[in-house]
């Protein structure tokens, strides 16, 4: 937690520091996020994960609440403080959505030409049975932030329930997941 | 069209909650692979509905509701829907001034304490009631959950967590969370809310307190659990009476297992 304060791409190691700088997207998109600086909600998200780390043995029932609020604090800090900055307030990208849900989204005949915000906790790349897909609602504006929280609200607590309910299931799924770090495509990511 | 009240019973079969709802099964229901079905309905944020929660005399009203999600196991089907999440706005003016939030919280502890909905506490925290159990969830637990009978005032409201108020009115439970942007915290300008209803009954309630396969045993493992947690209570009790807390022994706990309620 000592270092969390300290966190700043431009305070790295020089050798690291010169590799972060090479990548493609880090004179655009590093001092939009303010260079990795902690924010309050990665204070609170690792707070939570001090408090996890020291349950003692028989406080099972506290480890599932403090798990669902360090995940929605993380959750936030990657939507409020990066994605925010990086994408939706590109105003590009904020009029494609507008756009989007305006003229594709909510309409019956150009429907299948929208690419669905889809949520699915499998491995399987693309979900082919209807019933088993998780599609955004059409009216989720990522750029309304009491929408954006409910979204994110909902779907953490999704996942929440079904770590606690299907945990040998979703932790088969989250392994294979883990994997993939070293399929074929995946030096274009990373 | 779907309505904009929609009525919810813990309880109910997914199927019911479809019908009675107005709700197509092809949309309103996310199968996920893992086994659980999630039924939802989602208002937004533009035009916000009402959820009637239905419980008896208990029966309250969530007005601005944007999301609701009930939950169902395809394990446990004859269990109906287990537990129903609502996400709510606080207001419809957004952003939102805090002290309105505020005060719309307040009213809504309040119509909920009228209602007959009674503080849940857990069962290794000390009884204390209003002021006294805000004085020690600032001074002690801030990270724990928030006493539902104590009204904060606007200085206490910016500094609180996102709870959980933890109600139960017979054998149904309630927690509310409150989420904020922690971006807009300023005190004299708006702020952005969304209140988080969850409604449960006592099997769900028994179960979280135990993990992985302990939790469809939990009537088994119950009585040795509350013996633990309620020696630790009254342990933390007894310090905070020699620091001049007074526990609140009125404090009724709900029925969940045959057995309670159970004691070291």
């Amino acid at each position: 937690m000592a270092c969390l304060g300290k966190r700043d791409a431009n305070q790295l190691e020089e050798q690291v520091k010169e590799t972060l700088n090479d990548l493609p997207w880090a004179a655009k998109s590093l001092p939009k996020i303010n260079h990795f600086a902690s924010t309050s909600d990665i204070f609170e998200g690792f707070a939570h994960v001090l408090d996890i780390e020291a349950l003692e043995e028989g406080d099972e029932k506290e480890r599932p609440k403090l798990q669902l609020k360090h995940l929605l604090a993380i959750a936030d800090h990657e939507q409020r403080r990066i994605l925010q900055p990086l994408i939706y307030n590109d105003p590009a990208f904020r009029d494609w959505l507008i756009w989007e849900r305006e003229n594709i989204r909510e309409s019956k005949y150009w429907h299948w030409a929208a690419p669905a915000y889809q949520l699915v906790f499998t491995h399987l790349c693309s979900e082919s049975n209807p019933q088993l897909k998780s599609v955004a609602p059409n009216d989720m504006k990522v750029e309304d932030e009491e929408s954006r929280m409910d979204w994110i609200q909902d779907a953490a607590k999704m996942f929440h329930r079904l770590m606690n309910t299907k945990e040998a299931h979703m932790l088969n799924e989250l392994k294979i997941m883990a994997t993939w770090v070293d399929s074929p495509d995946a030096e274009s990511v990373y | 069209m779907p309505p904009s009240t929609m009525r919810i019973k813990v309880g109910e079969p997914g199927v019911q909650f479809l019908q009675r709802n107005h709700l197509d099964s092809r949309g309103n229901v996310d199968r996920q692979p893992a086994g659980l079905n999630f039924h939802k309905h989602r208002w937004g944020t533009t035009n916000p509905g009402t959820v009637y929660v239905e419980h008896g005399a208990h029966s309250f009203e969530i007005p601005y509701a944007v999301s609701i999600t009930g939950t169902e196991d395809v394990e446990k089907l004859e269990e109906g829907i287990s537990d129903f999440s609502v996400n709510a706005l606080i207001s419809l003016n957004r952003p939102t001034p805090h002290d309105e939030a505020r005060i719309a919280f307040i009213n809504l502890l309040h119509t909920l304490a009228q209602a007959g909905w009674k503080p849940f506490i857990y069962y290794d925290d000390p009884r204390l009631s209003g002021e006294q159990a805000f004085r020690y969830h600032q001074e002690e637990d801030p990270r724990g959950a928030i006493p539902v009978n104590y009204d904060p005032t606007l200085e206490e409201w910016m500094r609180l967590g996102s709870g959980p108020w933890m109600f139960y009115a017979g054998d149904l439970f309630l927690d509310i969370n409150v989420r904020r942007n922690s971006e807009r915290m300023v005190v004299d300008e708006p702020g952005n809310y969304l209140l988080s209803f969850s409604l449960y009954g006592k099997e769900e309630q028994g179960r979280s307190h135990f993990e992985s396969e302990k939790r469809d045993q939990w009537q088994k493992h119950w009585i040795e659990m509350i013996k633990k947690l309620k020696k630790d209570r009254y342990a933390i009790e007894e310090k905070l009476i020699r620091k001049g807390y007074t526990i609140d022994t009125g404090y009724v706990e709900p029925i969940i297992h045959p057995a309670d309620p159970v004691e070291p």
